[in-house]
């Protein structure tokens, strides 16, 4: 069974005279962890900040084509990226952790989309949000410390934790354990094959292993080409392009 | 004379260049050896070291000898005017300078021209000696360095130590002038504390300022002396400076540095720009000619009558003068949150309001609050807006349409008077070093603050 | 896959639509708008506070563009001067060029005879045109005993009437025939044969309503009056006192009775279509012109008036079509241009005699107490002087010091306490450089006051801390690889920063230099102090003489009563911004030129 949760056509991105996307074409699915791989500056980065409308807040970048989720165009002007943005939600290369505490960390969210009545239940979206971004146990005694103050692996899951607490429906990752040392990555990289069964994640990597390890589905880009997109096991065992093959083997990258 | 010989110094200094060069030179080829030192090093190493005698003789001299001349022909016109006061004596003494330099004095009588002609020939004596003693100097320095050179003299090393030496010098000159400042302020505000007998209670939290209604009796009257009118009208205009100042400059920095494109930022950035390179007198004409008489008009048509030098107006305008400083400090700091955090918020889907509000101004809280720190500071201590726009007369009131005089305005008016400056220097300096002090501490607590900031997000 | 999410109860996908937005994200979207017109506005507000600013300068500073000068021909008399072309040109300067000139004001209108109108016809002239005069004269002696057309520059009222700061004439429209003749006393019997003097006895009246109101406000006090008696009479303890405040409160009430009815008899006066109207110093001007002269009006009704003669008529006219009526809206006792300067000023203007060129004195002059003579360029010269001073002084050691701080200077105690007070230094507000001045340069030293050398002293020392900290920024854009490059070769260290580090910082040293002289250039506190405001008539010719600097002589203009100074104040201003733009330009495109990204 296949269930497109994001379908992109003919997407081109320009920074102002940069074209930095070039056509590419793709159906990423529901429940599935999709990777995008490629070398530094192949773009890969750019699609996925298309997909939640990250990109707006920079001046010069335009975006054509066309980007549907569950059949909308998200483009499309009666859009509003804010509520785009609480349906598909984004983790960061550095973990950013607003100055504030724990519990506001994640509370922030729930709070301006207004998905509480009360205190109590605003706790209980909390709490979840922290069991499912697999901290919960460690925090659960200084929800008020600040959140800058945890570790580098402990702050990447509480932003994964609060980009979770907004209930969204796809979760995009931009190179989520870059930062991390490699026993954080193996905690981050578990927690994200435990997201998949509620989410379509979207996560770019530079670790073609970490790609390996977690996706089920992997999109090759290359200078602002999307050069090859199939079955995870598939693209590192049998690539068809001859570019996927000389990055999986190391001769580009 | 003195500039002549100012510049016969750097000259005389290019010479022994040479001159070493040369004969480090000769040295070198003479003995076939390598030297320690590049020529040029000890054609550098001679310039230095004439420079340094060359005008450190001639600024010795010159201080000491105008200062010595000036002192003892003021004892002496204090000797046949015991009854003048100081004033009168250096009127006596710039017109004995005026007939011994053949300008136009403003009187003429016997003592000034006995004045003048001692003046004639001490002067001589002191410009002679000035030029005999530089170029002396400058010579036998010369002659030494030239003496010293050899195949192994460390030229170099020694030329560029007295480079960092004199570089060296030259940073302690701001804490010198910081001391000079410091030094200068409290030698006279002690003067002030002991003629009112260090009844401090009386200068912090008095209410009459008056300090010169009782200097005809040689008396300063402590019960006359309190700055409490002079601090509230100080706070009243920069309460009314801030509250023009914080917002428009707060939104202003929050509209450049989150909303507006590039093309807005070029336009608007330069217009602030300009409204911070204004002077401030310009700002008390505009305060003085546009905004009182508007006010003053809007008053009447309302039936509330408002002063021709109102608080009020002072403070608008300061208020514009401050606009520039509070935004492009915010805006830094603003700008300064990463863009990690708005990223965050954006991604959770909050608008750019709430990014603003929720994540970039408490992120950037510690340097906003320095900032307006850094104003109320710059308003304490501004000075031409309320000479030319708030009153004169220390006005206790709490209302800011009436007259209302300031710190600033008190020094000024205490030392430009007609009252004798030694009597007038007294409170002047108390009310400078209680300014000095109070900005001081302003600056600290704003460092602190970007400190902290910095240490945060850099 | 599919089947691992069937085991996950919450995992059946959830599929919310984004089309049509919630009304909370409506009211959220209203939020985000009210910060951005609070952002738009505050920045509407500073630049509307800018553009008004300088707008008001600009405006005002017109008036000091042009001067108006009195071309009149002068007969250089050599009796009545006591000097000769062969005569000393000191003695020749010297000689009485006031008295010739008023002498050839006075021939030119001879009804002008009592003092306060021989004053008020000699102020036409400014003090300062004599002292030309005899400059010229002196120069060219030959001259002397000839008719000379010499331009006399005349005094700031009539610049400013001639600019029209008092207002205008304004000429009435008239229909009927004008005659005039004169009475025994003098005083001249004036009629029209239609009703010409309507309008303006109108207005003439309209004076009595505000002479009403006041009488009436003073009626209300009374009225207050009469209350306030009547409330202690209540509580008088005394039968005595009692009677006494009903006493007093009956004189009240009198007194406000009189008055009200003065009121309402102005009130009838002004309420009716005739009746003869005195017009006096407080009222609008009225001047009528006819038989080749200006006759004031000091009585007017709708056909008839009363009048005085202010430059002489032909008289008696008849019946004269040839006239014309003009009404000045100021009074008189409200500006400083009298109804006789009015008539001459006409007067002199209509014989070609008043010209207004642009005052090229404004430039080249340097202060006076007359605005009509004020110059700027004493100014300049003071503030050139005295920026010499401050950049000689600040910008070596500003940038060597920084230089030590930031290439050489260990990381220990004492140069963390010289950043420390650098940056304090950068805060402290400028008077008090002015205070440290006073005391260390002017007191102790003995230096002169109001001299550029002490100005450029204490200025410089103000600007110190932007120097160094600007060259600090400039030297630490550099980057350290050209350090390394330059060590790396065998260079010293010291030559590494001189040779290498150095030049490429300079353009931003040179950006940061210029912007702290330009507020330098700007700065007046500390120059109040130090006895720069002193009223100086010579242009300085160097640091020692007596000066005074543009922005100081800002603030002096702005304090003189003349309202001509307000003219040259704004212009003045406009002098000094004209040198912060460019410096600031200057900058600007250093900035632009040199901008380098590593």
């Amino acid at each position: 069974m296949t269930d497109v949760k994001i379908k992109a056509k003919d997407v081109q991105v320009y920074y102002g005279d940069n074209h930095a996307i070039k056509d590419v074409s793709v159906e990423i699915e529901n429940n599935t962890v999709t990777a995008f791989i490629g070398p530094s500056g192949c773009g890969k980065s750019t699609f996925l900040r298309c997909i939640n409308r990250m990109n707006d807040t920079i001046d010069v970048c335009r975006v054509e084509g066309d980007i549907l989720i569950d059949g909308e165009d998200i483009y499309d002007k009666r859009i509003d990226p804010v509520q785009l943005r609480a349906k598909v939600g984004m983790v960061f290369q550095k973990p950013n952790p607003f100055p504030k505490s724990i519990y506001d960390n994640v509370a922030y969210g729930p709070k301006i989309h207004g998905m509480s009545r009360n205190k109590a239940e605003l706790d209980d979206i909390v709490e979840r949000a922290l069991r499912r971004g697999a901290i919960w146990d460690e925090v659960k005694d200084r929800l008020d410390a600040p959140g800058t103050g945890l570790s580098g692996g402990q702050q990447q899951r509480l932003c994964i934790a609060r980009a979770i607490a907004t209930e969204p429906e796809v979760l995009l990752m931009d190179e989520p354990c870059s930062a991390l040392d490699p026993i954080a990555t193996a905690q981050v990289e578990e927690l994200i094959d435990e997201l998949r069964q509620n989410y379509a994640v979207v996560i770019v990597t530079h670790s073609m292993q970490q790609a390996a390890r977690v996706s089920q589905k992997t999109a090759f880009f290359h200078l602002g080409n999307l050069v090859e997109y199939g079955d995870t096991p598939k693209i590192f065992t049998n690539p068809e392009d001859s570019r996927t093959e000389s990055y999986i083997t190391g001769r580009i990258g | 004379m003195i500039f002549a010989l100012f510049v016969f110094v750097p000259v005389a200094a290019i010479v022994a260049f040479y001159v070493s060069q040369q004969h480090a030179n000769a040295l070198s080829s003479a003995t076939g050896q390598r030297l320690h030192s590049r020529p040029q090093h000890h054609g550098m190493h001679s310039m230095l070291w004439v420079m340094l005698a060359g005008w450190g003789v001639l600024l010795v001299l010159t201080v000491l000898g105008e200062t010595l001349i000036h002192r003892t022909l003021i004892g002496r016109v204090s000797d046949a005017l015991p009854d003048d006061g100081p004033l009168q004596w250096n009127l006596v003494l710039s017109d004995a300078r005026s007939i011994a330099q053949g300008t136009v004095a403003s009187s003429t009588d016997m003592l000034r021209e006995q004045i003048a002609s001692s003046f004639s020939w001490m002067n001589a004596t002191r410009l002679w000696g000035t030029a005999l003693a530089t170029i002396g100097a400058v010579a036998a320095v010369a002659w030494w360095t030239y003496q010293q050179i050899t195949i192994e003299l460390r030229a170099r090393i020694y030329a560029e130590n007295m480079i960092r030496r004199g570089l060296a010098v030259m940073a302690t000159v701001a804490v010198l002038t910081t001391i000079g400042i410091v030094l200068s302020l409290i030698f006279e505000t002690v003067r002030f504390f002991d003629a009112i007998d260090w009844q401090l209670h009386k200068f912090l939290f008095g209410t009459t300022w008056s300090p010169l209604s009782g200097v005809f009796e040689g008396e300063m009257d402590a019960d006359k002396v309190g700055i409490v009118p002079l601090f509230a009208g100080t706070l009243m205009i920069t309460l009314i400076a801030m509250l023009v100042a914080v917002p428009i400059g707060l939104f202003a920095a929050i509209y450049l540095s989150d909303f507006a494109n590039q093309r807005v930022r070029a336009v608007v950035k330069p217009v602030m720009e300009l409204l911070a390179g204004i002077p401030t007198v310009v700002y008390g004409f505009f305060a003085v000619i546009t905004v009182a008489p508007l006010l003053r008009d809007a008053g009447k048509a309302i039936g509330v009558p408002i002063a021709s030098e109102s608080a009020l107006a002072a403070g608008m305008v300061m208020g514009i003068m401050i606009i520039p400083f509070i935004s492009s400090l915010s805006d830094d700091v603003i700008n300064s949150v990463p863009q990690s955090l708005r990223d965050g918020s954006l991604s959770l889907g909050a608008t750019k309001a709430e990014t603003i509000r929720q994540v970039v101004l408490p992120a950037a809280l510690p340097g906003i609050v320095s900032a307006i720190v850094l104003g109320v500071s710059k308003a304490i201590g501004e000075t031409m807006i309320v000479v030319m726009a708030a009153g004169q007369g220390p006005n206790l009131t709490g209302n800011p349409l009436e007259a209302m005089t300031t710190v600033t305005v008190q020094i000024v008016a205490l030392i430009t008077g007609d009252i004798e400056a030694k009597t007038a220097a007294g409170p002047a300096f108390t009310l400078g070093f209680t300014l000095f002090v109070m900005t001081l501490l302003m600056n600290m607590l704003a460092q602190r603050l970007v400190a902290r900031f910095r240490e945060a997000y850099d | 896959m599919a089947d691992l999410a069937s085991n996950i109860p919450d995992a059946a996908p959830r599929r919310s639509s984004l089309a049509g937005g919630s009304a909370r994200l409506r009211k959220r979207r209203r939020a985000e708008l009210r910060l951005k017109i609070y952002g738009i506005s505050a920045i509407g507000i500073a630049a509307a506070a800018l553009i008004t600013l300088l707008s008001t300068v600009v405006f005002q500073a017109g008036g000091a563009l042009f001067s108006t000068y009195l071309d009149k021909e002068i007969q250089l008399d050599t009796e009545f001067l006591g000097v000769t072309a062969s005569s000393d040109p000191k003695v020749i300067r010297r000689a009485d060029f006031d008295g010739l000139i008023e002498r050839g004001l006075e021939e030119r209108f001879p009804l002008a005879t009592g003092r306060q109108e021989r004053r008020e016809l000699h102020d036409l002239v400014s003090g300062g045109a004599n002292f030309e005069l005899a400059d010229h004269v002196a120069a060219n002696p030959d001259l002397l005993g000839q008719s000379i057309n010499f331009p006399l520059i005349g005094s700031d009222t009539l610049d400013l009437y001639k600019q029209g700061a008092y207002g205008q004439l304004d000429r009435q429209p008239v229909n009927g025939l004008l005659s005039v003749s004169e009475l025994e006393d003098g005083s001249l019997a004036i009629s029209t044969s239609a009703n010409d003097f309507s309008d303006a006895l109108r207005q003439v009246k309209s004076q009595l309503y505000v002479d009403a109101d006041r009488l009436r406000r003073q009626a209300s006090r009374q009225e207050n009056a009469i209350r306030v008696y009547g409330e202690r009479a209540e509580a008088a303890e005394t039968e005595e006192e009692r009677s006494e405040q009903l006493a007093a409160q009956d004189l009240a009430r009198e007194r406000r009775d009189a008055l009200i009815a003065q009121a309402e008899a102005l009130e009838a006066r002004a309420d009716g279509a005739g009746g003869a109207e005195e017009v006096d110093d407080e009222n609008v001007s009225l001047f009528i012109k006819a038989g080749g002269g200006w006759i004031r009006l000091t009585e007017v009704n709708r056909a008839e008036a009363s009048g005085e003669l202010l430059t002489r008529v032909t008289l008696p006219i008849e019946d004269s079509e040839a006239w014309s009526f003009r009404i000045m809206e100021l009074p008189e006792s409200n500006r400083p241009f009298s109804d006789h300067q009015i008539a001459w000023a006409e007067t002199l203007n209509e014989a070609g005699l008043i010209e207004r060129v642009f005052n090229t004195r404004f430039f080249t002059a340097a202060d006076s107490r007359a605005p009509e003579l004020a110059g700027i360029w004493g100014a300049v010269v003071g503030s050139f002087w005295t920026m010499l001073v401050t950049f000689s002084l600040t910008f070596p050691v500003g940038v060597l010091g920084a230089i030590y701080l930031q290439e050489f200077a260990p990381r220990n105690r004492f140069t963390d306490f010289i950043e420390v007070n650098i940056n304090n230094l950068a805060a402290v507000p400028s008077i008090v450089f002015g205070l440290l001045g006073l005391a260390v340069f002017l007191s102790f030293f003995g230096m002169p006051r109001s001299a550029p050398l002490v100005g450029g002293i204490v200025l410089a020392l103000m600007t110190l801390p932007t120097i160094i900290i600007a060259s600090r920024a400039a030297l630490r854009a550099v980057p350290p690889s050209i350090r390394e490059a330059a060590l790396g070769v065998g260079a010293s260290k010291v030559q590494a920063v001189f040779h290498h580090v150095l030049p490429l910082a300079m353009p931003g040293i040179l950006t940061g230099t210029i912007i702290g002289m330009a507020a330098a250039l700007g700065e007046t506190a500390p120059l109040l102090l130090i006895g720069m405001v002193a009223f100086i008539v010579e242009v300085p010719t160097g640091i020692m003489d007596n000066a005074t600097v543009l922005p100081v002589q800002v603030f002096r203009w702005s304090d003189f009563p003349e309202r001509a100074f307000e003219a040259k104040t704004a212009a003045a201003i406009c002098v000094l911004l004209t040198f912060l733009v460019v410096m600031n330009l200057v900058a600007i495109i250093l900035r632009r030129k040199f901008e380098r990204r590593w």
